[in-house]
């Protein structure tokens, strides 16, 4: 069944004061009814086609769930993020579980993360997000256990929306996790992701991800954050063949000697849009973070990197670094980087750069004057131009596809 | 091998070639020195083929094919190589990968077979050695951080890789220490053979007691005003351009 958003943000309004959902559900839905639908006029949503793309795509709840696909060792394949019966738990003790599963089988658990990791409260999806989420996964990694294997997990999106996952690693705990979001047999619509992330003392995860949903599929995708002492976030993303996506990452460092990083690639083509937002917070002393975006815009396609890093009059000795390049590659494309530093501390290291260019002229008479032919040429120097965060993938499957991926889009 | 007649070029609507000729035969050096601005680098670039330089008249035969309707990798297949006065850093492109590239589009470009893994390692070796450049140097990008003389050694090892017909040197031996300039000019005379000729464009009569040149060419406002035996180098070393300008104003004029 499909439905438009406002409809469904009609129903939601409605269903905010209905004793079934949560205290914070409730304020979310509340605070998505004042939101409204986006419009340009909103700074976060300016170069985003979204009011013409609430427009295009339903905004759709449920469809047929998918089979379930068993894959041997710590490689799920689909989760069945819906199935209130999902939950694997492994002998080590980590497991991953449908919300579902969390509501019936561990409600306190989930009442306790779900919806406590903070959003910005500027942008409706999140808000919905929280406020409407009706499947998910939930991970969990007790005190002091190292997955020494990353997980991976192939989601061809069931659709369903939103959908949110959370994770929560204990002390020391650590994970990594390979994710990719493909076409499937998705159908047209926007999807809304929300992961909540919830790291306490020294726990460090990486994930990994390539987000393809698709020429058809948009996506708003929001990474919730909060990281306390010592804690580590690694990310990384490769935002690929996706007709629109915005990407939230909304990361509190909330205690003394978090780390997060954010890497990514977006590479959109044709008439695609692909918009990703920072709003990083170092709340505390002794934080550092580290964001490298690059992208790569062709045809008639945007790209867009808003960037903002807010120090805390409190976080003192805090190392922040922003660097977003963007490579044009036709006429109309389009690449816009606006980078922002809010600092109300005075002991700090921030350093933030923005380049927007095409390919170095000189560079490519070089390669030519060598015996390279221009096609060719222009390849190097785009590989050239995202190698450097690509290479800042662990080596394995994950890296060698996207890497394939961006090949054949050259070739 | 390369005729030049009358060739005008130029930048951004300004005339720097204003009817340049020059002959050069198999076999052959040509050293060309000129002062600062006039169009030495200018004439390098349209040879090599740079879309920047807009060329408004005259021919320029290379092997007998019209030079000037090729594109510079064309250019480059057929045998003409530009040790460029400024080498491009290119960060991101390993050495490596760019010379293997290189090699395997110059090969297919004359219809040789790629040449394998181990035989083009040992091509690197060789040439290396040759140009006694720093091996470490092969695992970084392209001139990324190279000092100015490793990147002037670095043209003539790209150079010793290709193996051209036509070698243009726009001024190699800036920038390198004496004990550089043997190394690059030894390089340079062991690849001369009476089927290749070298163009070199240098400030300094130093370099050509090293790679000593059949003729000596003065470039002065976008033409040859004076061509000469090797003596003419330590002429201008001597006298400078000032008497030349004088002569060529009234040449021009006339
Ligand atoms: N993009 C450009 N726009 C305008 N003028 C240019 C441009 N590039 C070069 N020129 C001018 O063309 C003239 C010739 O430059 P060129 O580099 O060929 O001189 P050169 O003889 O190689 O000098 P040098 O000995 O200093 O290397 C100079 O006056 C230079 O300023
Ligand atoms: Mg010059």
């Amino acid at each position: 069944m499909s439905i438009s958003f406002d409809t469904w943000l009609n129903q939601a309004a409605k269903e905010a004061s209905s004793p079934k959902v949560l205290g914070r559900q409730s304020e979310a839905l509340q605070r998505a009814k004042a939101l409204g639908k986006p419009t340009l006029k909103q700074e976060i949503w300016k170069y985003a086609p979204i009011e013409s793309l609430l427009n295009e795509l339903p905004w759709f709840q449920e469809a047929p769930s998918p089979k379930p696909v068993p894959v041997p060792g710590h490689s799920l394949g689909s989760w069945q993020y819906q199935d209130v019966a999902f939950c694997h738990k492994d002998p080590s003790g980590w497991f991953v579980a449908s919300l579902p599963y969390m509501a019936m089988h561990q409600p306190e658990m989930l009442h306790h993360f779900f919806g406590a990791a903070p959003t910005r409260e500027d942008d409706v999806f999140a808000e919905i997000n929280t406020g409407h989420a009706q499947a998910g996964l939930f991970f969990h990694v007790p005190k002091g256990l190292h997955l020494n294997a990353p997980l991976s997990w192939l989601d061809k999106g069931p659709d369903l929306n939103p959908v949110r996952c959370i994770f929560h690693l204990e002390e020391d705990a650590s994970m990594a996790l390979d994710y990719r979001l493909l076409e499937g047999n998705g159908l047209p619509g926007l999807l809304n992701h929300a992961w909540e992330i919830h790291l306490e003392r020294g726990a460090k995860l990486s994930l990994r991800r390539k987000l393809a949903q698709g020429k058809e599929r948009g996506l708003v995708h929001h990474t919730l954050a909060k990281l306390h002492t010592k804690s580590c976030l690694e990310m990384h993303t490769s935002s690929l063949d996706a007709r629109f996506q915005r990407l939230n990452y909304f990361v509190d460092l909330c205690e003394e000697e978090a780390h997060a990083a954010i890497i990514g690639l977006q590479v959109p083509e044709f008439q695609q849009h692909i918009n990703t937002r920072v709003d990083l917070r170092h709340l505390a002393p002794n934080c550092t973070s580290h964001q490298e975006y690059r992208s790569i815009s062709r045809g008639k396609a945007q790209a867009v990197f808003s960037g903002k890093i807010l120090v805390a009059r409190d976080a003192q000795k805090t190392l922040a670094y922003q660097h977003a390049a963007g490579l044009i590659l036709d006429e109309q494309a389009k690449v816009y980087a606006k980078p922002v530093l809010e600092i109300y501390a005075d002991d700090v290291k921030c350093s933030h750069g923005a380049t927007t260019g095409q390919l170095d002229e000189e560079a490519l008479f070089y390669l030519r004057a060598r015996g390279i032919s221009e096609a060719l040429a222009q390849r190097m120097l785009t590989e050239a131009f995202y190698g450097s965060v690509l290479d800042k993938l662990p080596q394995g499957s994950l890296k060698d596809e996207i890497e394939n991926d961006l090949r054949k889009k050259w070739s | 091998m390369l005729n030049i007649k009358n060739l005008h070029a130029e930048i951004e609507g300004k005339e720097i070639l204003k009817g340049l000729n020059l002959n050069v035969k198999p076999g052959e050096v040509h050293a060309i020195m000129g002062p600062n601005g006039s169009g030495k680098s200018t004439l390098a670039s349209v040879l090599a083929g740079k879309e920047a330089y807009e060329v408004t008249q005259g021919q320029v035969h290379f092997n007998g094919k019209n030079l000037l309707e090729m594109a510079p990798e064309e250019r480059a297949g057929d045998g003409l190589f530009l040790a460029f006065q400024y080498p491009v850093e290119i960060p991101g492109v390993s050495m490596m990968n760019f010379l293997k590239t290189s090699i395997q589009e110059v090969r297919k470009y004359r219809g040789q077979d790629p040449l394998n893994a181990k035989d083009f390692l040992k091509l690197v070796k060789e040439r290396q050695a040759l140009v006694e450049l720093d091996k470490k140097l092969a695992n970084r990008s392209v001139n990324e951080g190279f000092s100015g003389g490793e990147k002037k050694r670095n043209e003539v090892f790209q150079m010793a890789m290709l193996e051209p017909t036509l070698a243009i040197l726009d001024e190699t031996d800036s920038g390198l220490d004496i004990d550089a300039l043997r190394i690059v000019a030894d390089g340079v005379n062991k690849l001369r053979s009476p089927s290749n000729a070298f163009v070199v464009i240098t400030h300094y009569q130093r370099l050509l007691d090293y790679i000593v040149p059949d003729v000596v060419h003065v470039l002065y406002q976008g033409r040859i005003v004076k061509t000469g035996p090797k003596e003419l180098a330590l002429e201008l070393e001597e006298k400078g351009y000032d008497w030349l300008k004088l002569s060529a104003t009234e040449q021009i004029e006339g």
